[in-house]
């Protein structure tokens, strides 16, 4: 049963293996440091290897899951910083999904990076003689990136606190970080990284500040239970807890046992709790000891007292909930930054300038793709208010990125774009309690999103540009890139047969709209019936870009004669790749046995990591005690009525958007052109990218450099200032007493004991006559004189 | 033979001969020769660092009860002269340790760095060097007051006169204001200091500890002494607003005073907050407590807002000081044990990195003779390794994972949510909160100006200014090794922060128990005057008088 965590440990450390020597051997391995590439290749194959070994072996153990820890950083009297793992389905489905994607996109990469094999001439940075910058290639730097990214990635996956989550954060978005900017001599690739690498850490502020709150209350990290010591899950659910003498042990550990309350609720609860676990009733999420603690604490401050009745009162009326609310969302302000959700999203397009197998790995199917796995992740710890924060956030997200995807015309853009809304879809999914949609999405959109960015890396190393104005007609030059970037396409609106079969993103989209739609249903609410026709209406402008981008590429008429001569079908290593995700791309989330996609291995599988397993509605009320949010239970969706509807509305829109497209792009009805000059105030706004750029940067980047140089020019002119007109009126002191006192007084003084002392000097010279029996005698006289003066003075 | 050679205060004893020895040979013997004076230099700094190095491993790490008297030698000194028992007393311990061998390895780096730099009078200036390094050494292990502040001082009159003589074109200025500036607050931080021994009667810091523990003075005392040990302290740390000559004396030192002033003259000053205000007043310490840490919040994003405007290399990076200084307050102020070890790592961490980064500006004004960072731009061109270094302490800066910086700033930051949360008054805890708020904003902005200036001076196309002289080079061996053992310990920090926490732990414990216990106590009595206030608002009120009685 321990060797799941050492097998996936192992997988897990290898990437670490393969970024030490090539660090250290890089330039000496092979010829330009070609077979740094190699070592990447086989470090993260063999930790594929290595987690599907750990996939089979998981479907032979009934544990939930396997918690422990491997090393301890530090320890204090409270807090314990340690390298973990926490292994559930989720974790050996991540891990064989970042392995594989990973080891694809490492071929690929060797084919796609080989000009970094010899000295590179970059076209995109000029000198200033008007030459082109030319510098050595980086082969080996650049696999040596990719490997620290696997291993910071799987790291995220396997932790099991969620500290170390934080440090493999962080160093994820540092190897973020260093392959955007991998063309460091091109500004806008050093800009992006740094854009990337601050946003981010605006995102961790929050996150810093969630986790301190469930440090500070609960006094752990750990997600799941580790020694018999109750983790962050089980505190927030104790009814799943494997251990029965958790709420009493904390009870007594807290200030008020005195009072010992819990214990009591607890005694009550250990009769059903057994009846409970088997019969899958309610599991309700509570407010854990510690925060009940921290906020009765506050409550005995202001001045109530902690009576017995007060206790049970507060308790019933979840004190504290307030401090889960917070922890709940700023570790959902870490997701949002990582995972590129409004208002972080603006670093994700701009990161498109690191090369495009990291676009395909880092920025479209691991990295990004984290925060929703946190999400998911930490999903028993949410409440409904959280969730319901969430679910906008996502579902603004994907309607905003779904828009501006419609006029970019920069290929990876699109794509770029395209990754923001089907991230957005994942958290919306996410947020309306639809948790196995969100996760299924994450992975089939990790396939087909990295098949797309491979597919427009073959394109752009074919013509050497991200344009979609100098493409056109390129299906008859590389037709393997053509029909694997089509499944792509297909993959991604979610083609198939209504109700019968389809492509992978068919089924995830389509528990997805269900979810939503069971939501909208449920509570009666405009805006969250709004916002299940956002994502219906999301899936119609996905297939519209989709295959806008499609047509533009591959249809109609070259636009660019000279690089479409120049264009050929990329290497076997670059397309044999892509034949393999293509596999994936469509046959990922297939159902095996039947025609209900529930069926699938893969959903199954996911369906019995389901966190905390409440089979009821999560609800919040509101100060009236009125239910006025209800997160519907997933499995509630799965029924026919709400499948078929949501089924025929998802293939509906993607069908309208995908005609539109066919009209415009295709059989040329229509001429985009006029389209766009029809509604031109709303082409500049998409084309603006909502101008979000441009707000921040007036309402947050220029006004910290305006303050910061109004403080700096205080610092410099006034605190400065001061302090040397201070210095300057102790000398103006010190001299006005020089001149007044000193000349007067203390001068006056030396100069007077001077004279008098020269006078004195006057007077004794007369004693001075050269007589040498005068001066034996006056010896003599002084030295009686000083024999009686020792002997009667000092000796009395 | 071996055990003699090897015992702990012999080894002290030699880590603080030997540069200061080193420093009277070169001055006496190397007037014109400055390649043995580099050699002799480079000798005793290594000879130091050797006798540090066997100090530091043989602490007592496991034995707490042995670590009071660690490596522990004293003489009699100026006590059968005066009639008052001063004594040349020192000794190492946990909290003195790791500054102490921080202070022996940055000698040797900076040594190191003005191997190619310094190109004139070097005697002068070699000598001067080792004689702050015995300086610096001594304040850390002298346990007698007298003897302290003699070192204290010791430290400043050498950079004064490095600043003054080997410093850059406003060097008079800035020497000067340095001094003064400086000496003040030492002179006021010395009143202090000996209204304290007056009270206990006793010169010896140990025991001058242990009778305050035993009877506090009383809190009007306290405050007034604190105030006058601040003055120095502050300074020195430096705290919000006393920092203004720390720019301008960074931006005209030569680089290794850079490195030294950065990496531990500023830490006198938090320990000397360590050493005597917290464990000698602790009442005064609880009362002041909001203040201070009002104080150090302001200084992390003043001294972050203020970098972010800056146009030159070194001034950048000394503003950055003042922010990562602030952080180091927050944790000590926080006065729990996670806040007080993780201002003290900060501390240190804060000594090498920031070191380094001085040590690399200084390489590069070598190199272009300008820190404008206007005129620089893709260096990592020029000098890829330099610039593999600069970005690898610029992530040690900005706190990366991995890195020193990071074990410090989640340490001190887990410290201050700690106190936030442990205090229930209606008074503090918002403060608190905010302050711990305002606080982690400080890493942001970090990674801000830190990034920005890495991709403004080494990315990009190359950008050079006119340099006339020589081609220009990658780093040089003497480089290479300045900056190699830095990096080692920014990862080593970085990876097993548990090594360097574990030795501290019992020491600072012991001094900072007693003002722990007094602000909680005062905490306390603020609740419950909170408490108390709100029932007699509640009784006067009308509900409250409806509702039945209980």
């Amino acid at each position: 049963m321990e060797t799941i965590p050492t097998l996936l440990g192992a997988a897990w450390l290898l990437p670490l293996v393969s970024f030490t020597l090539i660090l250290l051997f890089g330039p000496r391995m092979g010829k330009a440091g070609k077979a740094a590439s190699y070592v990447a290749i086989g470090a993260i194959g063999g930790g594929f290897v290595l987690s599907l070994i750990a996939l089979f072996q998981w479907r032979g153990i009934d544990e939930p899951y396997l918690a422990g820890e491997w090393y301890t950083l530090a320890q204090f009297d409270s807090l314990k910083l340690t390298i973990g793992y926490y292994v559930d389905t989720l974790t050996v489905v991540m891990f064989c999904m970042v392995t594989l994607i990973a080891t694809c996109i490492h071929f690929y990469a060797v084919g796609y990076m080989h000009e970094e094999l010899h000295d590179v001439t970059d076209h995109e940075v000029t000198l200033a003689d008007g030459s082109h910058l030319t510098r050595p290639g980086r082969f080996h730097r650049f696999f040596q990136y990719l490997s620290l990214f696997c291993f910071s990635m799987l790291g995220i996956v396997i932790s099991g606190n969620i500290a170390m989550t934080f440090v493999f954060w962080e160093l994820v978005g540092i190897c973020s970080y260093f392959l955007i900017g991998f063309y460091i001599e091109r500004k806008s690739a050093s800009t992006a990284a740094n854009k990337a690498f601050i946003v981010n850490r605006v995102g961790d502020m929050g996150m810093i500040i969630g986790l301190m709150v469930l440090f500070t209350t609960l006094g752990t990290f750990n997600f799941g239970d580790v020694d018999g010591e109750p983790g962050i899950f089980s505190l927030v659910r104790p009814e799943v807890a494997h251990h029965d003498d958790h709420a009493g042990r904390d009870a007594a550990a807290s200030p008020f046992a005195t009072v010992a309350l819990a214990p009591k609720a607890d005694a009550g609860d250990q009769s059903d709790h057994h009846g409970d676990h088997t019969a899958h009733a309610t599991r309700p999420l509570v407010v854990p000891q510690g925060m009940f603690d921290a906020a009765v604490r506050d409550r005995v401050a202001a001045g109530e007292e902690a009576t017995a009745e007060n206790l049970e009162a507060w308790q019933s009326s979840k004190l504290g909930y307030g401090l889960l609310v917070i922890a709940g969302l700023g570790i959902f302000c870490g997701c949002v930054g990582k995972s590129a959700q409004f208002p972080l999203h603006v670093w994700l397009p701009d990161a498109m300038e690191g090369p495009t197998p990291v676009s395909a790995l880092v920025h479209s199917a691991t990295m990004v793709a984290a925060g929703v796995f946190l999400v998911g992740r930490f999903y028993p710890v949410f409440t409904p208010e959280v969730l319901l924060a969430i679910a906008v956030i996502g579902c603004f997200t994907l309607f905003m990125a779904a828009t501006i995807a419609i006029t970019a015309t920069d290929i990876k853009r699109v794509l770029a774009y395209s990754t923001l809304s089907q991230l957005g879809y994942m958290m919306f999914a996410l947020g309306v309690g639809g948790w196995v949609a969100g996760m299924l999405h994450l992975i089939t959109h990790a396939f087909f999103k990295s098949l797309l960015f491979m597919c427009s890396g073959s394109v752009i190393h074919a013509v050497h540009s991200n344009e979609m104005t100098d493409m056109g007609g390129l299906l008859k030059k590389m037709p393997i890139t053509a029909y694997t970037m089509l499944v792509g396409c297909l993959a991604i609106i979610g083609a198939g047969i209504p109700l019968v079969i389809g492509l992978s993103g068919y089924y995830s989209k389509d528990a997805i709209l269900a979810q939503a739609m069971l939501f909208a249903e449920q509570d009666e609410n405009g805006l969250f019936r709004l916002m299940f026709f956002v994502a219906a209406g999301g899936a119609a402008i996905t297939a519209f870009y989709m295959f806008r981008l499609w047509f533009m590429t591959f249809l109609g008429e070259p636009r660019d004669a000279h690089r479409y001569e120049h264009a050929h079908e990329s290497p076997k290593v670059m397309t044999y790749p892509l034949l393999v995700l293509s596999f994936f791309a469509i046959f990922v989330a297939t159902p095996l046995t039947s025609l209900d996609m529930t069926t699938a291995p893969l959903t199954a599988a996911l369906d019995e990591a389901r966190p905390a397993d409440d089979h009821q509605a999560r609800t919040a009320e509101d100060a009236a005690g009125a239910t006025w949010l209800s997160i519907p239970y997933e499995h509630d969706s799965h029924t026919a009525r709400i499948h078929t509807q949501a089924g025929l509305i998802a293939f509906g829109t993607a069908m309208g958007g995908l005609l539109l497209a066919c009209c415009i792009y295709w059989w040329r009805l229509v001429n985009p052109r006029e389209v766009a000059d029809m509604f031109r105030p709303i082409y500049r706004f998409l084309l603006g990218k909502w101008w979000f750029d441009e707000l921040y940067d007036r309402l947050f980047v220029q006004p910290t450099f305006f303050f910061s140089r109004i403080i700096a020019g205080i610092d410099k002119n006034l605190i400065d200032w001061l302090i040397d007109n201070l210095a300057a009126g102790t000398r103006w002191f010190c001299v006005g007493f020089d001149t007044w006192i000193d000349r007067l007084f203390v001068d006056g003084l030396v100069n007077w004991t001077a004279r008098k002392i020269y006078a004195i000097g006057l007077a004794f010279r007369a004693v001075q006559t050269g007589n040498l029996r005068q001066y034996i005698v006056l010896i003599v006289v002084g030295t009686v004189a000083l024999f009686i003066l020792a002997t009667f003075g000092f000796a009395g | 033979m071996w055990e003699t050679i090897a015992a702990p205060p012999f080894l002290l004893l030699v880590s603080l001969a030997m540069p200061l020895w080193g420093a009277l040979v070169i001055l006496l013997t190397c007037r014109n020769d400055a390649a043995s004076a580099r050699l002799l230099a480079l000798f005793f700094a290594v000879a130091t660092l050797v006798a540090a190095t066997g100090v530091v491993v043989q602490f007592p790490t496991d034995q707490p009860a042995a670590q009071a008297n660690y490596a522990a030698a004293a003489l009699p000194w100026l006590g059968e002269a005066t009639g008052l028992d001063i004594r040349f007393d020192v000794a190492v311990d946990g909290l003195s340790l790791w500054l102490y061998g921080l202070s022996a390895l940055l000698v040797l780096t900076a040594v190191l760095i003005s191997w190619t730099t310094v190109r004139e009078r070097e005697a002068g200036y070699y000598g001067l060097l080792l004689l702050l390094a015995g300086g610096m050494l001594g304040v850390f292990m002298a346990r007698d007051v007298i003897l302290f502040y003699i070192f204290f001082e010791f430290t400043l009159i050498p950079l004064f006169v490095l600043i003054g003589i080997w410093g850059s074109d406003r060097r008079r200025y800035a020497a000067v204001k340095f001094f003064l500036f400086t000496l003040a607050g030492s002179l006021l931080t010395f009143l202090g200091l000996l209204l304290l021994v007056l009270q206990y009667d006793t010169f010896s810091i140990p025991e001058l500890t242990a009778r305050a523990m035993a009877s506090p003075l009383d809190p009007a005392w306290q405050t007034a002494i604190f105030l006058l040990l601040f003055a120095g302290f502050a300074i020195k740390v430096p705290l919000f607003p006393l920092h203004t000559w720390l720019p301008l004396a960074h931006v005209e030192a030569p680089a290794a005073g850079s490195v030294l002033l950065a990496g531990v003259l500023l830490k006198i000053g938090t320990y000397g907050f360590l050493r005597f205000s917290v464990p000698l007043l602790p009442e005064a310490t609880a009362t002041l407590l909001p203040w201070l840490l009002w104080l150090s919040v302001a200084g992390i994003v003043y001294g972050a807002l203020v970098a972010l405007a800056q146009s030159d290399l070194k001034r950048l990076i000394a503003y950055s000081s003042v922010s990562h200084l602030g952080f180091c307050m927050l944790g000590l102020f926080a006065l729990n044990r996670l806040g007080i070890q993780g201002g003290v790592l900060q501390s240190i961490n804060h000594g090498i990195s920031t070191g380094g980064l001085f040590a690399i500006v200084g390489m590069i004004y070598r190199r272009y003779h300008t820190r404008e960072i206007s005129e620089l731009g893709g260096l990592a061109r020029r000098t890829p390794w330099l610039a593999a270094f600069m970005v690898f302490f610029t992530l040690s800066s900005i706190g990366l994972p991995g890195t020193n910086g990071f074990a410090g700033e989640f340490l001190l930051l887990c410290g201050m949510f700690q106190r936030a949360s442990a205090t229930t008054a209606a008074a503090y805890s918002t403060q608190f909160y905010a302050i711990a708020v305002l606080a982690v904003s400080g890493v942001v902005l970090g990674a801000w100006y830190m990034l920005w200036l890495v991709q403004r001076v080494f990315f990009g196309p190359l950008r050079e200014p006119t340099h006339d002289d020589q081609p220009i080079r990658d780093m040089g061996w003497s480089e290479f090794f300045s900056l190699a053992p830095l990096a080692v310990f920014v990862l080593w920090i970085g990876l097993f922060p548990g090594q360097f926490l574990k030795p501290m732990s019992a020491t600072l414990d012991r001094l900072t128990g007693r003002a722990t216990a007094a602000w909680e106590q005062q905490a306390e009595a603020a609740a419950r005057t909170d408490a108390a206030e709100l029932a007699d608002r509640g009784q006067n009120s009308p509900q409250r008088a409806e509702s039945p009685p209980r």
